[in-house]
Order: C-alpha cells, then structure tokens, then sequence
C-alpha cells in the first residue's frame, strides 16, 4: 500500500469524503444531527487540530474526531474505509489523536463504542484503552 | 443544460451533491421520496447521467443498471456506479458507465461526469 499522511480536516472541502467513510462504517457510527454539515463547522471552531483524517494517494481512507474540554478528552469518528482496513491507518490516527491530546493536557479519555462492536473493543483493548463496566453513558437532546 | 440524477439515499450527500453540480451548471434531480416505481420514475426523469449507489436501501444498484440496459428510452444514459466496496468489474459487465469507489472527492464526479 502506499504511504499514508495524515492532515487536519478541512471543511467544507473534505466533509463529503468524510461522510461516506462515516456512512459506510456500519453500526459503529450512526450518523446523527451532530455530522450534518452545519454542525460540523461549529466543532471545528474548537480544536480544529484534533479533527485528523488519513490519506493514501491523495485520498481521504480515514478520519478521527476528538474534543477536549480542559478536563476529559472525547474520541469519536475513528472510521477507516472498507478497502483500507486491517492495513494499520486505525492505529495511526488513535496514535496521533492521543499525542495531540496529551500535548494539550489531557489526561483522560473517553470513547463510546457499540455493545456489539467486539472488533472495535478489541482494537482499543490492543492500544491500552479498558473498558468501564462500573458507569452508564446518559444522554440529552438540547434543543 | 444536462440532467444528472442522483439514485443516493443519504439525503445529505444528496443536498451537498446537488449544490455541488448545479455550481457547476448541471440540473439535478434526486429519487428520494419518489414514489412508484423506479424505472418509471427515471424514464419519465430522462437523466443524461444517473450516480447510481448499489445499495439503496431494499433495493440493488446492479439489477437496476440490468433492467435499465433492457429499456430502450434508458439505454443511453450515462450511469455512474458508486459503493464503498470496488465493484468496477461487476458494475461495468452489469452495464454500468464508469464506478466511482465511496470516499470520493465532489471533484471526482465532476471528472467522470466530463469524461
């Protein structure tokens, strides 16, 4: 395969791209009010330089979206198109997230992975991640 | 001016295509919340292309491109095929024009949409 580079995001031009990686990513990512386009540039507006997408051959085959409050860091979006997958990109965009994350001062991370997603848990089991049997993830629509 | 529609289910790559081409001089027209059937539904369209997705929904892009090769009103619209899995063999021998392989870049349709 050819080598990957990883960038920042680029919106609006990379969104589409993005999208049908998010799409196309099965019951890991179901894509919600959150990835519409409008919402995307309004998270862009903090961290923009922890939104990482993966390109070979001047193709985007990957993306990674995190967020940092100040006091927990946030992982979401770690999609790697079909044809691309088993080949490593996964592992190199955690790798660089977790870097970028931890140059801001993060400590702690979360990531929220579908009950029924094992190759996903055993992918973070692999890069150190453990999962917490012990909370619930609560959630509210703000309208 | 040349039509394309656009057989997507996703109605924000829809929205985002349809500004996309029409910037680029294109009429555009979309199969979401047609009603009836489909190939009546393009026939009475009369696309110049069609971006044809293989899996819509409960329905399979490749018999689509079949039926459509056997209607003579359709046989000469210029279907670009689309998936997230390479299927430019099975596309092109079911009848397709060219495939696109998911992710692409807008800038990429609009190259094969010339071509």
């Amino acid at each position: 395969m050819s080598s990957v580079h990883l960038r920042e995001f680029q919106y609006p031009d990379d969104y589409a791209a993005a999208r049908q990686i998010w799409a196309h990513a099965g019951n890991g990512i179901q894509l919600r009010r959150s990835d519409e386009p409008e919402e995307i540039h309004k998270k862009l507006q903090r961290d923009p330089d922890l939104f990482l997408v993966a390109e070979v051959d001047g193709r985007i085959v990957g993306t990674v979206i995190g967020g940092f409050d100040g006091r927990r860091g946030m992982v979401y979006h770690l999609a790697v198109a079909g044809p691309y997958q088993e080949e490593g990109i996964g592992s190199l965009l955690m790798e660089e997230l977790e870097n970028r994350l931890r140059l801001k001062g993060c400590i702690r991370c979360y990531l929220l992975v579908t009950t029924d997603n094992h190759q996903a848990m055993a992918f973070y089991n692999r890069r150190g991640w453990k999962r917490m049997d012990e909370v619930y993830i609560f959630g509210k629509e703000l309208e | 001016m040349q039509k394309v529609l656009l057989a997507e289910d996703d109605y924000t790559m829809v929205s985002l295509l349809k500004t996309l081409l029409s910037m680029e001089g294109y009429e555009v027209e979309t199969l979401l919340d047609k009603h009836g059937d489909l190939l009546d539904n393009i026939r009475s369209e009369k696309p110049d292309f069609m971006l044809l997705d293989i899996f819509l929904g409960d329905q399979n892009g490749i018999d689509i491109i079949r039926e459509m090769r056997k209607i003579p009103d359709l046989k000469a619209v210029k279907v670009i095929m689309t998936s997230g899995i390479d299927k430019t063999e099975e596309c092109l021998a079911a009848g397709a024009d060219d495939f696109l392989l998911k992710p692409y870049m807008p800038e990429d349709l609009i190259q094969k949409l010339r071509s």
